[in-house]
């Protein structure tokens, strides 16, 4: 709409803006140099006519001339144009035809000579310069020839007259033809300024916007965490702060210069390669990728990741290299990489099996050791599932149910698990023991699966079963000359004593005793040697606590008598698991003690008695007491108060060491009650059978 | 009747002394051998009322000596009590399991082992 108004302005701006561009042409200057020299003609003129003729006509012209020459004035200096309102145009129009009218009467009746019509002849030529429209025009033509044609009334035809108007016919069609000529072209030019405008204003707007664009984009370009640089042939052109930055070069310094600029020295050649290694083989693709590593100007070493492209930029095709510091990211990969290579040659230097399960027990690592004892490749041990593939039987060659597998434990409750008698199982069909620790992998408070570290346990149980045999070879071969010796001994005290001297019979006597004490402290050993060797097997079964003691009191019946000793049993009769054998000779290794340290005469009780969940057995003695301070080292092996005690008591100080592992093998407690001087209770606690069962009858 | 008691060992000395004490405390008439193959062969050829065997011998040990035993009609009544100085868990019950009425720990007592077996055998009053 705007533009509308501008292409047609009213007509008075319009005949404005039309005058102001023709007072630019030359034509104008010099016309208006010309126009500024009639008036003082005009006025010299004046006074020609009012020197030079008599009085009324002569004063008469002179105003006519004077007049003539303010109305030429008026229109030199542009009454019609310069700051002057559209309302001014008409009337001053119509003021100059008066004037000119006038003037041609007064001038052509008071002289009378038709030849001073050649006054005209400029005012309607030069009129013709400056009327700006036809109708203006016309009123001064018609001015101009009413008062020829009043003069010629008033004054009286003749051919002369005819002769005189004839020039200012021509004068007024010259003029006629000048003025439309003028407009035409003042028309014609005010087109070619409009366009001129229009193209400037639209040129303008888009060259604003091209401008906004290149702002926008600069802004961009140096908001970008990438460097980028454009060059041509290697010139840099243009680059962003972050290349500035990255480069460690400011703009203006980088710019015009070549891009090896940046570099050291050394490397300068090695950038062109690599910089046309960066670009696609067909520029129209995206460009190529590239890494890099450059040696900067000032020394620095980066590493950078470079893609590079060809752009349209300003005039000519160019390079834009957009170029990202990738050092740290490379070091920091670089370190996560070693600390990723350093635990893989751990766990692969492991002698043990190391593997990771997820939370459904598929297998997401393995080390080598793991692979090798499993028999399964590397690459295909990843995924399987654990249970399945090498878990799912068991020693006794019943399947091993999944909910069962203790793996499941930690998965589902995160617990730390050991378990230590178990099979895995090759592809191959053969299996080897294992013994494993299964621990949770936690992140975020859950857990997330578990790894699983296994031994070959078939050494240690080969092992085990040497340690065992060695034992029993051992045991075997330590006490079988035992019993030759014992029994021939005993054998000659019991039935050839009557052919003995009293003396012989005594040394045979001696020689029994100490090859008994030999048999049981061999015995006692072993018994030690295989409860360290953590090899006690116990032969569970029910068993009740009455047996128990009233064996283990005959046992001791021979000793208590010589000893000059009574024994007593009290207490409840309890049913318990047990292994009957073991219980008996930790039973007896208590009363043993007691009826020895007792003094004679004395009584040694034993008690049993039902507490909740478990039993208890007191062995009580009237014997000196033990010391408080001695009561820990009681239970430690070859310690008897008095080692001078030993040989007199016959113990082999191992007595109470075995009782404690026996009992502790059951799950219970041994412990001691006494002060000096005031007896000893020794008393083991043992636990009932697992559901608990108890079933007592009164004491009796 | 005095018993007739076969004892099999392959120890010399233990043979003389479990031997001399049958006799003297309990007047039992005693034979001895020295390894398995031959004790099943005197068992074979003469049955005795009690035989008393090693569990461990070189060769066929006392307990393959007591599965042939019990496996052949002519010896499978004879009742067999384990001679050991093995001491294990449950050495009983598998000895039991295996045939044997029981077993006789080394070093024993000379004095009481006629005792003792009659005790196992549920044999009242000596022969």
């Amino acid at each position: 709409m705007t533009r509308r108004r501008e292409i047609q302005p009213q007509g008075v701006s319009q005949a404005r803006a039309l005058f102001r561009s023709l007072r630019e042409t030359e034509t104008r200057r010099s016309l208006r140099t010309l126009f500024l020299a009639l008036p003082p003609l005009l006025v010299i003129l004046g006074v020609f006519h009012l020197v030079a003729l008599p009085a009324p006509s002569g004063v008469l012209n002179a105003v006519a001339a004077w007049a003539l020459a303010v109305a030429v004035l008026l229109v030199r200096f542009g009454l019609l144009d310069a700051g002057s309102n559209a309302r001014w145009a008409v009337p001053t129009g119509a003021f100059v035809a008066v004037l000119l009218a006038a003037a041609v009467c007064v001038l052509l009746y008071t002289v009378g000579e038709p030849w001073h019509a050649v006054y005209f002849v400029p005012i309607l030529l030069g009129g013709a310069f400056f009327i700006v429209s036809v109708p203006a025009y016309i009123v001064v033509l018609f001015a101009v020839a009413a008062g020829f044609s009043a003069a010629v009334m008033f004054q009286g035809y003749d051919e002369v007259w005819l002769h005189a108007g004839f020039p200012l016919g021509l004068a007024a069609g010259l003029g006629g033809i000048i003025l439309s000529t003028r407009l035409r072209f003042m028309r014609w030019v005010s087109e070619l300024r409009r366009r001129d405008e229009l193209q400037k204003t639209s040129m303008g707007r888009s060259f604003q916007q091209a401008r906004a664009l290149e702002t926008q984009a600069r802004a961009l370009a140096e908001s970008a965490f990438e460097g980028i640089i454009i060059h041509r042939d290697g010139v840099v052109l243009d680059l962003n702060e972050a290349a500035a930055e990255l480069l460690a070069m400011p703009h203006n310094k980088a710019v015009g210069g070549h891009l090896n600029r940046f570099l050291m020295h050394e490397e300068h050649d090695r950038l062109e390669k690599e910089l046309k290694s960066f670009k696609a083989e067909d520029d129209r693709e995206t460009g190529g990728t590239g890494e890099s590593v450059w040696r900067l100007h000032d020394g620095r070493t980066i590493e950078v990741e470079a893609r590079s492209r060809t752009i349209p930029y300003k005039g000519g095709p160019a390079e834009v290299v957009v170029v990202r510091d990738v050092t740290e990211q490379r070091r920091d990969q670089r370190d996560r990489e070693a600390i990723r290579a350093r635990l893989e040659r751990i766990l692969e230097s492991a002698g043990e099996g190391v593997y990771g399960v997820d939370r459904e027990g598929r297998v997401v690592f393995a080390n080598g050791a793991a692979a090798r004892m499993l028999g399964i490749g590397r690459d295909r041990v990843v995924g399987l599932d654990a249970h399945d593939s090498f878990h799912k039987e068991k020693r006794s060659g019943e399947p091993y149910p999944r909910q069962e597998c203790p793996l499941r434990k930690t998965l589902l409750e995160g617990k730390v698990v050991h378990v230590d008698d178990e099979l895995y199982w090759r592809p191959d069909g053969t299996s080897f023991p294992v013994s494993y620790v299964a621990s949770p992998l936690v992140e975020d408070e859950e857990t997330r699966g578990a790894v699983v570290v296994f031994q070959d346990t078939t050494e240690r149980e080969e092992m085990d079963r040497m340690k065992d045999e060695l034992i029993s070879v051992v045991g075997h071969e330590l006490k079988t000359p035992l019993s030759s010796i014992h029994g021939s001994l005993r054998l000659i005290e019991g039935t050839m004593s009557s052919g003995l001297s009293p003396e012989a019979l005594r040394l045979i006597k001696i020689a029994g005793r100490n090859s008994d004490r030999l048999t049981r402290l061999v015995n006692d050993l072993l018994d030690v040697e295989r409860m360290r060797a953590g090899r006690l097997e116990l032969d569970k079964a029910e068993v009740r606590a009455r047996d128990l003691v009233n064996d283990s009191i005959i046992g001791i019946q021979n000793l208590a008598d010589s000893n000059g000793v009574r024994l007593e049993a009290t207490g409840d009769d309890v049913v318990l698991d047990g292994d009957r054998d073991r219980l008996l000779q930790a039973l007896t290794n208590l009363l043993s003690n007691a009826v020895k340290y007792s003094p004679p005469g004395g009584k040694v009780r034993v008690m049993t008695r039902a507490e909740t969940d478990r039993v208890r057995f007191e062995v009580h003695d009237e014997g000196p007491g033990i010391p408080q301070g001695m009561h820990g080292r009681l239970f430690q092996r070859f310690s008897q108060l008095d080692s001078s005690d030993s040989r007199a008591k016959g113990g082999s100080g191992l007595g109470l060491v075995i009782t404690r592992s026996i009992v502790e093998a059951h799950g219970g407690e041994v412990g001691l009650l006494s002060t000096e001087g005031k007896g000893s209770t020794f008393f083991i606690l043992l636990p009932l059978n697992d559901d608990g069962r108890v079933r007592t009858r009164p004491s009796g | 009747m005095t018993k007739r008691v076969l004892i099999i060992d392959d120890d010399e000395d233990i043979r003389e002394v479990a031997k001399m004490a049958l006799e003297a405390t309990a007047g039992w008439s005693v034979r001895t051998m020295g390894d398995g193959p031959s004790g099943l062969e005197s068992a074979r050829s003469d049955p005795p009322d009690l035989i008393l065997l090693d569990y461990m011998m070189p060769g066929m040990d006392g307990v393959m000596a007591l599965r042939e035993l019990k496996s052949e009609d002519g010896t499978k009544e004879v009742p067999v009590v384990m001679f050991t100085a093995k001491s294990e868990s449950g050495l009983t019950r598998r000895l039991q399991e295996a045939g044997a009425v029981g077993h006789v720990a080394k070093p024993f007592d000379p004095m009481s082992l006629a005792q003792r077996l009659q005790a196992l055998l549920g044999w009242n009053g000596g022969g």
